[in-house]
């Protein structure tokens, strides 16, 4: 048991930063960002028993979390309207604000999708079935998220 | 191209900061609500076993939950002489111990341990440790584990390593400074030495070598008065008198001092002390007792206060102390968790009442003047302490078991020689058939596998025992073979890894088609008890299981539901329940049927519940199999409450 209570430790610590940043990066809250987190991880200490044998258990955090980030977010981010909250942030970066603004502009299942396989780095097949959809639309999301935010973004050849 | 999109993902992380964590705040938040899914599910389960037929308070267990002030009592079923071969009647049982299926006593006075026979309620074999000090009465306390006896010499500053078939004395841990306590936890023996003016310290002792491998001095003048073991941890609980008291009164028996009381936890591997959680803080007088029993149940920490009335439930994460007054009933002094109780004994040996764990409700008291006030133990499904004589003396045991309101207690040996079972009318589709001796052993073996917690998927460590057709008739009774799947470590990187053998190279999730667990059963008259046990369990899980027993069954075949619970998978909730089917096959018996409620978080059931089927068993033998479903979870279901019964009631 005290194993257990380390692995999840370990597995609380080395993915709490990218599951926030997910988290923020879709609903530009800082607030409720760390809340969605948290409820995220006390969901996986509940069910540790199960999920800490699977390599996808940051994964499934990871789309909880953005679940309850959507849903928590009584005011969802509109295309040109993200709340650069006063942040700690070390120096409002442009990139995350337009990053953040791109993303509002997704459909919210390509948000999904492309939080999960970008910033994640979780491969299609895993994000397909942590989304449970094929892998067929997890491509095409993606390759959606990836035309906009070219758009939004003016990446070159993207 | 993707790579620039990844980049540009990539390149804003440093760009938002990241709050501080705590992981505090969400482990403490997820044990609550383990602890409120354990409660629900069982008391889903009790529901349904309670409309599912007979024989079922002896087998639920801690399962037979309902509101402590509706009556539960703890009432004294058989009392048990002990041997006095010496004539040094009254003998003076000074400490017990359930093990290898059987309650060990140890005398003061003679120098013995007896053992009983939890079948029996009779002592039938004495061990003789007379010859091992000049003194036997100075033999302290008795533990069982690693496959011995353990008995603390204080006067030799050894404990003895007694083997309990042979009766033997065939090893000796030495070098202790007067030796006390002894306990066998988490794989090691832990013996608290010293004490009272002397320094205390606190040894480990390997069970293989009998050599300390570690120790901790904790102090003079004070200080463990109990040491229990909680999510691979050892907590004590510890006590330090001040030297100066608050006033100078000339007789020391007017002093007062301030007491400090505390938990504290211990690192295993390192012994030593690593978290203090204080308690409230009281006085003392010479003489008081100050701190009394430590135990663990539902993932806290209790601890009795006795001169402040109180019994202290700890949060071991977040440190948080609720404190149950019991003052108006009794002085607290040893807990015992049992049945699902956290029974508060009487230092002055009134008797014991029950808190709810969960919501600290306290019952009414049990008298148990006649049982005394010593310290209980649990074994064989009862409790054991020795009985109230004259004075302080005692010359028996008894046997205590739980009777939960409108409930007959459970048949004894002594209580009753031979009572007729009574089982009450099942609901519907009765099917009252005499099963062989052979279906009686195996719908047995099954039952105490379950009632003994071994099936129950939200324990630590759960098994799939699948009936595997292999059962032999022995000289010792009957031996049962099972298939054990989904086993898991307990342990990782502590030297205690464990690992089910028979699965090499199986797929987990399928399960295990080899015979790798065998339970031996032998009837003894009406009662049916597990004397043996072969496979991958742990030592503390066999011992859970060796000794338990069962009157045989007479009444209605029916099903019963003995655990269930629910896990989140992948894609939604996978339902785990063990289904028993207490009768014999083939058979015209109803199947059964499972529900699944989706429970909201402000505690309301979510639409219509989902329902999975078992089928009665069709086959030449299936008394038992886990029901198993996947469910989708709704999004906003904060829970899930399972609910069994038999089809068609």
């Amino acid at each position: 048991m005290r194993g257990a209570r380390l692995t999840f430790e370990a597995f609380y610590q080395s993915e709490f930063d990218d599951v926030f940043r997910g988290c923020f990066l879709l609903c530009g809250s800082r607030e409720v960002a760390l809340d969605a987190t948290q409820e995220a991880f006390t969901r996986a200490y509940v069910r540790w028993r199960r999920l800490r044998r699977h390599d996808w258990a940051g994964g499934w955090v990871m789309t909880t979390a953005l679940n309850l980030c959507r849903r928590r977010s009584r005011d969802p981010v509109p295309l040109g309207e993200v709340r650069d909250e006063a942040v700690p942030d070390r120096g409002a970066s442009f990139d995350r604000v337009d990053l953040q603004r791109a993303l509002g502009a997704l459909a919210p299942r390509q948000r999904h999708a492309a939080i999960l396989h970008y910033l994640g780095d979780l491969p299609v097949v895993t994000v397909a079935e942590l989304m449970q959809i094929s892998e067929g639309a997890v491509k095409a999301h993606l390759s959606a998220a990836r035309k906009a935010l070219r758009r939004a973004l003016e990446v070159s050849d993207v | 191209m993707s790579d620039e999109i990844r980049d540009l993902f990539h390149g804003v992380r440093p760009s938002i900061s990241v709050p501080p964590r705590d992981l505090r705040r969400v482990v403490g938040e997820g044990r609550r609500r383990l602890r409120r899914r354990r409660l629900l599910s069982s008391a889903a389960a009790v529901a349904a076993l309670a409309v599912a037929g007979a024989g079922i308070n002896e087998v639920v267990g801690r399962r037979g939950l309902s509101p402590v002030a509706s009556g539960e009592r703890l009432r004294v079923v058989a009392t048990v002489p002990l041997h006095a071969p010496y004539d040094l009647t009254p003998d003076f049982p000074r400490d017990l111990a359930y093990g290898f299926g059987y309650v060990w006593v140890l005398h003061a006075r003679d120098g013995t341990l007896q053992r009983i026979d939890p079948a029996t309620n009779r002592v039938d074999r004495v061990i003789d440790l007379r010859g091992e000090t000049r003194d036997p009465s100075s033999l302290w306390d008795v533990e069982a584990g690693a496959g011995r006896l353990w008995v603390t010499n204080p006067s030799a500053g050894q404990v003895l390593a007694v083997d309990p078939a042979s009766g033997r004395v065939d090893g000796r841990v030495r070098g202790l400074s007067h030796p006390l306590g002894t306990y066998f936890l988490g794989g090691a023996l832990w013996v608290i030495a010293g004490g009272g003016d002397d320094d205390e310290s606190l040894y480990r002792v390997d069970p293989a070598t009998l050599e300390v491998t570690g120790s901790l001095r904790t102090g003079t003048e004070c200080c463990l008065s109990g040491i229990v073991e909680l999510d691979g941890d050892l907590w004590v609980s510890y006590s330090d008198v001040p030297s100066r008291p608050r006033n100078d009164a000339p007789d020391v028996e007017d002093r007062v001092f301030d007491l400090s009381l505390q938990l504290r936890r211990i690192d295993p591997r390192a012994v030593a002390f690593v978290e203090t959680i204080p308690l409230a803080g009281d006085t003392y007088r010479p003489g008081d007792t100050v701190l009394g029993g430590l135990t663990t149940a539902e993932g806290h920490l209790w601890v009795a206060r006795p001169e402040a009335g109180a019994v202290d439930r700890v949060d071991p994460v977040t440190g948080r102390v609720d404190s149950i007054d019991v003052s108006a009933s009794l002085r607290p002094g040893t807990l015992t968790y049992y049945g699902g109780r956290m029974w508060v004994w009487d230092l002055g040996g009134s008797g014991a009442a029950p808190i709810d764990p969960v919501s600290l409700e306290v019952g009414p008291e049990s008298d148990l003047t006649v049982a005394g006030g010593g310290h209980p133990i649990e074994g064989a499904g009862a409790l054991w302490v020795p009985s109230g004589s004259d004075g302080d003396q005692h010359d028996s045991i008894s046997r205590i078991e739980a009777v939960a309101p409108g409930r007959p207690p459970v048949e004894t040996p002594e209580a009753s020689a031979a009572p007729p079972e009574t089982a009450p009318a099942p609901a519907a589709d009765p099917v009252v058939e005499e099963m062989t001796e052979r279906e009686q052993a195996e719908v047995f073996a099954f039952r105490a596998l379950a009632a003994t917690g071994l099936m129950d998927p939200f324990s630590e460590r759960s098994y799939n025992f699948t009936y595997a057709d292999d059962t032999t008739r022995e000289d010792g009774g009957w031996r049962i073979g099972f298939a054990a799947s989904d086993c898991e470590p307990r342990r990782r990187g502590e030297g205690h890894v464990f690992t089910c053998r028979g699965l090499s190279g199986e797929d987990p999730e399928l399960g295990n088609a080899l015979t790798d667990t065998y339970v031996t059963v032998a009837r003894d008259g009406r009662r049916w008890r597990v004397v043996d046990v072969t496979g991958n369990m742990l030592p503390d899980e066999k011992r859970r299981l060796i000794g338990y027993a069962l009157p045989e069954h007479r009444g209605p075949s029916h099903w019963e539901f003995p655990a269930a619970g629910a896990w989140p998978a992948r894609d939604g909730v996978v339902i785990e329940m063990v289904a028993l089917w207490i009768g014999p096959y083939p058979t015209r018996a109803p199947g059964s049927v499972c529900e699944v409620h989706l429970i909201a978080e402000d505690g309301v059931r979510m639409g219509e519940p989902r329902r999975f089927y078992q089928q009665p068993p069709d086959r030449a033998f299936e008394h038992a199999g886990w029901v198993k479903g996947v469910e989708s979870l709704d999004e906003d279901a904060d829970d899930v409450v399972v609910e069994c019964r038999q089809s068609g009631d």
